[in-house]
C-alpha cells in the first residue's frame, strides 16, 4: 500500500496533541493551511518538506533514520524495528550503554520520535517483527537522503542494474573469485553476480578472512571511504588479476570486485563492502551526546564584560559616524550592485577604520533600515529613520540593531570574500544574501547558551567558557548534521558579528547575549542602560586648540562640535582639533563668531583658552572678505540712476533683481529672460556674454538644496523625533496557537469522511485522487513503485485536445516534470508531461 | 564601570585627566609601559607602543599587570582588541635572549625554536650570527650586539639582553652634595635622584628633562654611581666648557681629571668631554677621532642633547652595547623621526616628566608665551604674494614691521635681561643696530661669545641678539624675556630649546616671557602654529595678541 495513504490514515488517527506537536515541529506543513489529511500526508512527503524536517534531526536520530532506510524495504515487505537496528548503531566505547549495540529503549525512543515527525510509518501488522513496533520510511525519504545514506555506497544489484559494463564486470569478478578459490559461484548475468557477491559478503566469516590477506594499507584506504563511498582513482577501469604481485590496495579491491569502477576516473565502494568494513555498523560511533569542548577556555567576567561593552560603544560610535558621512554624501553603488571598493575606502578613511568595518557597518545600517537605497540615484542615503535612531538613547539604539541583525537575511561576514569568478563580494551586494542566516543566528545563540551551561560547573568562579568557532560549529553540527556546510561557512562570521554587538565578549556569551538568546532583548537593553555611562554635554578645551570629549557626547553637541573642528583619534573619547579651516567651515554654514564662542563657553568644562578665542574671533572677523553667491545673470551699467530706476520699477519684481554695487545688479532669471523682460518693459539692454545659462542651472540646483535642508530642520523642530518604526521581518516558520487551532479544526472537519472510511477506504477508490494536493504526489509515488517493480500502470492522460484517455503503459523513469513510458501495444517509448497525467493506478495481478 | 582618570582609545593612545584625584597614581602606573606624547593643561595623552611594552617587560612587568592597570584606572571599557594586542606583543619579548656563554662567548638563545629559525632566515640577521651551537643556541659576533638587537627589534622579536655590561676602568668620583641644611651647599633634587636611579637600574637609557631642570647633575650623579672613567659627548665647545665647570663644582673631580676633546684641544683624561663635531669629522673617508669611543675602556658614556645625535655616532654606538650609555635631552622629538633608533641604541626612556610638573615644584621658572601678530604693510603683502615659494618664508619672517614691534617690546621690558633670537643675519644685524645691542652669530669667535655671555650673565649687558648658534646648551641664567623673530621653519625642538633659555629659575621667582613675532596670513604664521603646538602639548599656553595691543598689554 502507498505509504502516503498509510501516513494519511495514521495522521487522521492521531490525537490533537500529537498533531499539534507535529505541526509545531514541521510548521511548513500548514503553510498554506491544508484542507484534509491526505493533503497533509502528501505535503509531509514532498521533497522540500522532508528536507526541512531532516535539517532539524540531530546526529543520533539521523543515524537511526538512515539505518531504517538501509534496513527496511517497503516493496520486499521488510520493516525495521529496534532489534533490527541495534547492531547497526554502535555507541562510542565510553558511552554508558552496553558495549557493541545501542540500547533498545533508546532506539525505541528515537523511532517513536521519527514516527511522530511523520518521517516513518508503522509497518502493517504481520510483516516484519511483531514483538515491537516496526517502521517503514515514508515516500521520497530515500531520495531526499541521497544515494549514499550514512556514507554507504549503493548495493551491488543497483550498481549492476545501473550500468551494463558494471554488470559484466561483476560477472567477471565472480568468475575470477571462483577460480582463485573463494567460495563464490561463477555467475553469468549481472543480477546473479550481484546476488552472489552480496551473499558471500553477508557471511560473517568472509570479511575478517579477506582483510587478513589484504595489503597492509587497505584498512587505511577503506577508512577514507568513510564519508563518501565514491573516490577518484586513476585508471579506475583496469581489471587487475587476483594474486598479482605488489598489488596496491586499490588493485586488490578492484580485482575482487570489492571496489566498482563508475567511469575511467571514479570508483564506488558497494554498500555491503562498506558495511563489512565498518563491522556491520551503519553508525560507528553512534554519538548519542553532543560533542563538548574538552578543555573550555575560561574567560574572566571582568574581561568578558569589558570586551562586550567596549564593542557596543565602538559599534554605536562608528555607526553614528557612518550615518554622518552618508548624510554628507550618499554612498554610490556599482552597476552590478553593492558598494564598490573605492567608495568603501573613502568611508573607511573618513571613519578612520578599515574597509572590513565599513562593510559590516553598511550592512548593519541597511539591515536596520537606517540607510536606504534611493532607486532613482542608485545611492544609499540616510532616511528619516536615521534621525529617529540617533535621537534614541544608546541602549535602545543597540536593541534596534540587535533585533535587525537577528532578522537580517544576509551574512555581512561574507563581504570581502573572494568570488570564484574573480573579484570579491561587495558590501550590500547580492552575493552576501543568505536567507538562512536568521535561523543560523538563533541556533548559534542558543548553542552558546547551552555550551555555557554545559561548561558551567567545571570552570573557576567568576569565569565563563569561551568555546572556539570550530567547537561551536561541531556542537551545532551534532544537533543538525544536515546543516554542517552551512554552519562551517556562517558560524565564524556570525560569532564575530555577535562580538561586535556585545553578545559575546572575548568569546564568552555575555549577560546581554544570554538575554537575547532567550528572546528578551528588552531586558538586555535595560542591562545595557545601566552599564553605559550617561551621555555628556561638556568637553574639555585645551590651549593646543583641541577639545576632548571625555566620553560619549550628546549627539547634538557632538554634531555641532564636529562642524567647528576636525575629529581625530579613535576610541571612546573623541578628540577634536580646531583650525582656521574648520572655523571657516562653521562660519560658511551660518554660524557666527559670537555664536561659536557662546556654544564653546556653554559646553566647555573649563574656560575657553585665549588662543582658541583669538582663533575664532580672528577668523570670524575676516570671514567673508571675498564672498560668493549664485545669480542667473547680471546687469552692468555706468549709468547709476538708470539701475536705480530699474530696481525701483515694480514690474521688474519677477526678475529678482538685487544690487551688489552701485553699477552692478544681479537677477535670479537667466540672461535671455532678463533681456526679453527688460525689452518688453521698454528698457534697452544689450547682451554682454553668452554664458548665463550655465550659471542659471547652478543657481537652481543650489537653491533647491537650501530649501531642502530648511524643510527637514523645521520638521524636526516642530514635531520632535518620531519613534522609529523598523520593518523587522517576523520568522515565518513560527506558528501561533491560533494558527494551530485553525489548522486542526479545518483538518478534523474536512477529513471526517476520510477517517470514517478508514485508511483502507481511502485507498479503495484509488481512481479518485484524494484532495487536490495529494493527487499528483500519490500518482508519482505509484509511478515510482511501478518503475521499481517493473509493473504496468493504468494512466489517465489528457491529450492536447482536452480529452481524457486511459491507457495501460509501462513507466520507465520519471523526472524533470516528465514521465517516460513504454507503450506495449504500439511497442514504442513515449514521454508524457506529468501535468497531463490525471491519475495513475497499478494494474493488479498482471 | 569605575570612574577612573584614564580613557583608553582604540588607536592605542591613553588620555589621562590631570585634575582627577587618582591622576598621579594612574600616571605612575602607566608610565611604566606608555610614552607620554602630549601634556596640555587638562588631558595628557600617552601612547602604547611595542617598544614601551617591551621595555616594561624588561623592567619586570608582565601583560597581566599591564591589563590590570588599564582596567583598574580606565573610565570606560577598554577596547578588547587592544588588550589582546598588548598580550600578544608582550609575549614576544624574551623569547630570544642574548647571553654570555662561558664556552662560546656571546650567544643568542631561545626557548622557542621556530622563532630562532625565523630570525635566522632574515637576510640581514644572518651575517651578524656565528656558528650554530644547537637547535636553540647560536653564537653572536660580540661586535654586532647592538646591530643585532636593533634588527631583532625591527623584526618584532626583541632580544632580552642578559649579557650585562663591562665595568670599565674604575675611577673614584663623588658628588659634593651637602648633607645638612647648609644654605651655601646644594643637593640633588628629588626628580634628579629618581632619574639617576632609574637609569642605573635599567643599565642604559635616556632621561628626558626640560631645559634648565639640571640635566648635567643627572649626568654627574650617574658618574658618581658608576665611579669609572667616563666619556661625555656634547654638541659644541661652549657646552663642553660648561659641563667641565659644572663637574668641577659639583663633584670631587679636579681640573686635571677632566679633559676636553674638541677642535682646539685633544686631551684624553679619566673624564673626557668630546664634541659631536670632532668625532664626526671626516678625513679621507675615515673618521679619525671616532676611535676615542671604543679605544678606551670607558665605564659610562653620556650623550648630551641626544636628540641631535648625528648618524655616524649612531653607527658607532651600535658597537658599544657592552658599555653603559646615558642619553640626556629636553625633547625627544627629532624632525627626522628617528626617535626609535635613539631608543633602541642608547636605550629606552628611563625618566620623563611633564615640564609643567617640574615647574609646579618650583625647579624651573614659569613662562608666559605670547604670540604677537603683525600685519604686513600693503607693499610687503604684494611682494610676498608674488614671491617664489623658496623666498616666501624669508620675506615674511624678516619683515620690516617686526623690527618696530621688537623695539616696542624691548622698551616695555627695559631693565630686564632680554634675548632677541632670529634666523636671518641681516634681520638680526638690523635689530641689533636698532636696539644698540651686540649680536652673536656663527662667525663670532668663542672667546667673544664667552665674553658677551659673561657680561650678560653679570647683568652688565641687558640685551643680546643671537642667531641659532645659541639654540643649545648655553647657560644664560638670568634671561627673563626672549623675543623670537624668526625660526628655522617649523622646527619643534628649536622652539622648545629657545623657550628653555628662559626656564632656569629666576632669583626673584619671576615668570619668564617668551614672545614670538609672527606675520599674519603668511607661512610664518603656519610655521609658528606648528612650533607652538609642541609647546602647547607640553602645557605651555600661548596668548595671541595683535601688534597694536602688544605695547599696551
Amino acid at each position: 500500500m502507498s505509504s502516503i495513504r498509510a501516513l494519511a490514515g495514521e495522521l487522521a488517527a492521531r490525537t490533537d496533541r500529537q498533531l499539534r506537536a507535529l505541526l509545531g515541529a514541521r510548521p511548513d506543513l500548514c503553510h498554506p493551511p491544508v484542507p484534509d489529511f491526505p493533503a497533509l500526508a502528501a505535503r509531509a512527503c514532498t521533497r522540500i518538506s522532508l528536507q526541512r524536517a531532516l535539517e532539524n534531526l540531530s546526529r543520533p536520530r539521523l543515524d537511526v533514520l538512515e539505518a531504517v532506510v538501509l534496513s527496511a524495504d517497503a516493496d520486499a515487505g521488510t520493516a525495521a524495528d529496534a532489534a533490527v537496528l541495534a547492531p547497526l548503531l554502535r555507541p562510542a566505547p565510553d558511552a554508558a550503554q552496553a558495549v557493541g549495540t545501542a540500547g533498545l529503549e533508546e532506539l525505541e525512543e528515537h523511532l517513536a520520535g521519527l514516527h511522530a515527525l511523520a518521517l516513518l510509518v508503522r509497518a502493517p501488522q504481520g510483516s516484519g517483527a511483531a514483538r515491537s513496533a516496526a517502521y517503514l520510511p515514508v515516500a521520497n525519504l530515500e531520495e531526499v537522503l541521497g544515494p549514499y545514506p550514512a556514507g554507504l555506497g549503493r548495493p551491488y544489484h543497483v550498481l549492476a542494474a545501473a550500468n551494463p559494463d558494471t554488470a559484466a564486470r561483476l560477472a567477471a569478478a565472480t568468475e575470477a573469485l571462483h577460480q582463485a578459490g573463494y567460495p563464490v559461484a561463477p555467475a553469468a548475468g549481472g543480477a546473479d553476480a550481484a546476488a552472489e557477491l552480496e551473499r558471500w559478503l553477508a557471511d560473517g566469516r568472509t570479511w575478517p578472512a579477506l582483510l587478513a590477506e589484504a595489503p597492509e594499507a587497505t584498512a587505511g584506504l577503506l577508512q577514507r571511504f568513510r564519508h563518501s563511498p565514491v573516490g577518484a582513482v586513476p585508471r579506475a577501469g583496469r581489471m587487475p588479476r587476483i594474486g598479482g604481485r605488489d598489488a596496491t590496495p586499490v588493485d586488490w579491491l578492484l580485482a575482487r570486485g570489492l571496489l566498482v569502477p563508475l567511469d575511467a576516473a571514479h570508483v564506488e565502494l558497494p554498500r555491503s563492502v562498506g558495511l563489512a568494513a565498518r563491522q556491520g555498523a551503519v553508525a560507528d560511533p553512534w554519538l548519542t551526546a553532543p560533542p563538548l569542548p574538552a578543555a573550555p577556555k575560561a574567560v574572566r567576567h571582568a574581561i568578558r564584560d569589558n570586551a562586550a561593552l567596549s564593542a557596543v560603544a565602538e559599534t554605536l560610535r562608528l555607526l553614528a559616524q557612518l550615518l554622518a558621512q552618508v548624510r554628507l554624501a550618499p554612498v554610490a553603488t556599482l552597476r552590478a550592485g553593492g558598494v564598490g571598493v573605492r567608495e568603501a575606502r573613502r568611508l573607511a578613511e573618513a571613519l578612520r577604520t578599515d574597509t572590513d568595518d565599513v562593510g559590516w557597518l553598511l550592512e548593519l545600517a541597511a539591515g536596520a533600515g537606517l540607510i536606504r537605497l534611493d532607486v532613482d540615484t542608485s545611492r544609499w542615503a540616510a532616511g528619516p529613520e536615521a534621525d529617529a535612531f540617533e535621537a534614541q538613547p544608546r541602549h535602545l539604539q543597540w536593541q534596534l540593531l540587535v533585533t535587525a541583525w537577528l532578522a537580517l537575511d544576509r551574512a555581512p561576514a561574507l563581504v570581502g570574500e573572494e568570488l570564484p569568478a574573480g573579484g570579491s563580494i561587495n558590501p550590500l551586494a547580492a552575493g552576501a544574501s543568505r536567507p538562512d542566516a536568521p535561523a543560523v543566528r538563533r541556533r548559534l545563540l542558543a548553542a552558546l547558551a547551552q555550551l555555557q551551561e554545559a561548561a558551567g560547573t567545571g570552570l573557576p568562579e567568576g569565569t565563563s567558557a569561551a568555546p572556539s568557532a570550530a567547537e561551536t560549529a561541531a556542537f551545532l553540527t551534532w544537533h543538525q548534521p544536515r546543516l554542517q556546510r552551512r554552519f562551517d561557512r556562517l558560524v565564524p562570521g556570525i560569532l564575530a558579528e555577535a562580538a561586535r554587538l556585545g553578545l559575546t565578549g572575548s568569546g564568552a556569551l555575555t549577560d546581554l547575549g544570554a538575554a537575547v538568546a532567550a528572546g528578551r532583548a528588552e531586558e538586555a537593553a535595560a542591562v545595557l542602560e545601566r552599564e553605559l555611562p550617561a551621555p555628556l554635554t561638556h568637553f574639555v578645551l585645551q590651549a593646543d586648540l583641541t577639545a576632548v570629549a571625555p566620553g560619549y557626547l550628546e549627539p547634538e553637541v557632538a554634531r555641532e562640535l564636529a562642524l567647528l573642528s576636525d575629529a581625530e583619534g579613535h576610541g571612546p573619547a573623541a578628540v577634536y582639533r580646531f583650525s582656521a579651516a574648520s572655523i571657516r567651515r562653521a562660519l560658511d554654514s551660518g554660524r557666527d563668531g559670537a555664536g561659536i564662542l557662546a556654544f564653546l563657553g556653554r559646553h566647555a568644562a573649563t574656560e575657553v583658552p585665549q588662543p582658541l578665542r583669538y582663533l575664532v574671533e580672528d577668523t570670524a572677523a575676516r570671514h567673508g572678505t571675498v564672498r560668493a553667491g549664485a545669480a542667473g545673470s547680471y546687469l552692468r551699467s555706468d549709468d547709476e540712476p538708470a539701475l536705480e530706476q530699474l530696481l525701483a520699477d515694480p514690474r521688474t519684481a519677477v526678475l529678482g533683481l538685487r544690487q551688489l554695487a552701485p553699477t552692478v545688479l544681479v537677477s535670479t532669471a537667466g540672461t535671455r529672460e532678463l533681456l526679453q523682460t527688460l525689452r518688453g518693459l521698454g528698457y534697452a539692454a544689450a547682451p554682454e556674454l553668452p554664458e548665463g545659462a550655465g550659471a542659471a542651472a547652478g543657481a537652481g540646483a543650489s537653491g533647491a538644496a537650501l530649501s531642502g535642508t530648511a524643510l527637514s530642520a523645521g520638521a524636526g523642530a516642530g514635531t520632535g523625533p518620531a519613534p522609529p518604526s523598523f520593518a523587522v521581518r517576523m520568522n515565518p516558520w513560527e506558528l501561533t496557537e491560533e494558527d494551530l487551532d485553525r489548522q486542526l479544526a479545518r483538518l478534523r472537519s474536512s477529513a471526517a469522511p476520510g477517517t470514517a472510511a478508514g485508511p483502507a477506504g481511502a485507498g479503495a477508490d484509488g481512481t479518485q485522487p484524494d484532495g487536490t494536493e495529494a493527487g499528483p504526489l500519490l500518482g508519482l509515488e505509484t509511478l515510482r513503485t511501478a518503475i521499481r517493480l517493473k509493473r504496468p500502470v493504468r494512466i489517465g492522460i489528457v491529450d492536447p485536445g482536452g480529452d481524457e484517455r486511459r491507457e495501460v503503459l509501462l513507466p520507465l523513469s520519471v523526472g524533470g516534470g516528465r514521465v517516460r513510458v513504454y507503450d506495449p501495444e504500439r511497442e514504442t517509448e513515449r514521454v508524457v508531461p506529468i501535468h497531463r497525467v490525471m491519475d495513475v493506478e497499478l494494474v493488479e495481478g498482471n | 564601570m569605575s570612574n577612573g582618570p584614564l580613557i583608553v582609545q582604540s588607536d592605542k593612545t591613553i588620555l589621562l585627566e590631570v585634575d582627577h584625584e587618582q591622576a598621579t597614581e594612574a600616571r605612575h602606573a602607566i608610565a611604566a609601559f606608555a610614552e607620554l606624547e602630549r601634556a596640555p593643561e587638562h588631558m595628557h595623552s600617552y601612547r602604547i607602543t611595542p617598544l614601551g611594552l617591551w621595555n616594561a617587560r624588561a623592567a619586570g612587568l608582565d601583560a597581566e599587570q599591564v591589563l590590570d592597570t588599564l582596567l583598574r584606572y580606565s573610565r570606560f571599557p577598554v577596547p578588547h582588541a587592544l588588550l589582546v594586542d598588548i598580550e600578544e606583543t608582550m609575549s614576544r619579548y624574551g623569547r630570544l635572549r642574548l647571553e654570555k656563554d662561558p664556552q662560546h662567548g656571546l650567544v643568542l638563545r631561545t626557548s622557542d625554536y621556530p622563532v630562532l629559525e625565523e630570525v635566522m632566515h632574515a637576510k640581514k640577521v644572518k651575517p651578524l650570527l656565528g656558528p650554530r651551537i644547537d637547535a636553540e643556541t647560536t653564537v653572536v659576533h660580540s661586535a654586532q650586539r647592538g646591530a643585532l638587537k636593533q634588527l631583532l627589534l625591527k623584526l618584532g622579536w626583541p632580544a632580552e639582553d642578559l649579557a650585562g655590561y663591562v665595568d670599565g676602568t674604575p675611577h673614584p668620583i663623588a658628588l659634593t652634595e651637602s648633607s645638612g641644611k647648609d644654605p651655601a651647599g646644594w643637593q640633588l633634587r628629588p626628580y634628579q635622584k629618581v632619574a639617576a636611579e632609574n637609569f642605573w637600574a635599567g643599565g642604559s637609557g635616556v632621561v628626558v628633562l626640560p631645559c634648565g631642570a639640571g640635566k648635567t647633575l643627572v649626568g654627574a650623579a650617574a658618574m658618581a654611581t658608576s665611579s669609572t672613567t667616563t666619556l661625555i659627548l656634547v654638541t659644541n665647545t661652549v657646552s663642553a666648557r660648561q659641563w667641565k665647570d659644572e663637574l668641577l663644582r659639583r663633584t670631587t673631580l679636579t681640573a686635571g681629571e677632566v679633559g676636553e676633546y674638541s677642535g682646539a684641544l685633544k686631551e684624553v683624561r679619566p673624564v673626557t668631554i668630546a664634541t659631536y663635531q670632532v668625532l664626526t669629522m671626516r678625513r679621507g673617508g675615515l673618521y679619525p677621532h671616532l676611535e676615542l669611543l671604543n679605544g678606551h675602556d670607558w665605564g659610562l658614556i653620556i650623550y648630551d642633547e641626544v636628540h641631535l645625535l648625528p648618524a655616524p655616532i649612531f653607527r658607532m654606538t651600535a658597537d658599544l652595547q657592552a658599555r653603559r650609555r646615558l642619553g640626556l635631552t629636553a625633547t625627544l622629538v627629532r624632525e627626522d623621526g628617528r626617535e626609535g633608533e635613539v631608543f633602541s641604541l642608547i636605550g629606552p626612556k628611563r625618566y620623563d616628566a611633564p615640564w609643567k610638573d617640574i615647574e609646579a615644584q618650583g625647579y624651573i621658572a614659569p613662562a608666559d608665551c605670547v604670540e604677537v601678530r603683525v600685519d604686513l604693510p600693503r607693499d610687503e603683502r604684494v611682494a610676498y604674494a608674488m614671491a617664489d615659494d623658496a623666498d616666501k618664508y624669508r620675506l615674511c619672517a624678516a619683515s620690516e614691521t617686526k623690527s618696530a614691534v621688537v623695539e616696542q617690546l624691548a622698551a616695555r621690558h627695559a631693565g630686564e635681561q632680554l634675548l632677541v633670537i632670529g634666523q636671518y643675519i641681516d634681520q638680526l644685524d638690523e635689530l641689533a643696530a636698532r636696539l644698540q645691542a651686540p649680536v652673536i652669530k656663527g662667525d663670532t669667535s668663542v672667546r667673544e661669545r664667552q665674553r658677551l655671555f659673561g657680561e650678560f650673565r653679570s647683568g652688565a649687558l641687558q640685551t643680546l641678539v643671537v642667531s641659532k648658534v645659541a639654540n643649545f646648551s648655553i647657560d644664560l641664567p638670568e634671561a627673563s624675556v626672549a623675543i623670537q623673530v624668526s625660526g628655522s621653519f617649523g622646527s619643534r625642538q628649536e622652539e622648545a630649546q629657545r623657550l628653555g633659555r628662559l626656564l632656569r629659575p629666576k632669583a626673584d621667582g619671576r615668570a619668564a616671557r617668551f614672545y614670538t613675532v609672527v606675520a599674519r596670513d603668511t607661512l610664518d604664521q603656519d610655521y609658528a602654529a606648528k612650533r607652538q603646538r609642541f609647546l602647547a602639548e607640553q602645557g605651555y599656553a600661548y596668548t595671541i595678541l595683535d601688534a597694536k595691543d602688544a605695547g599696551k598689554a
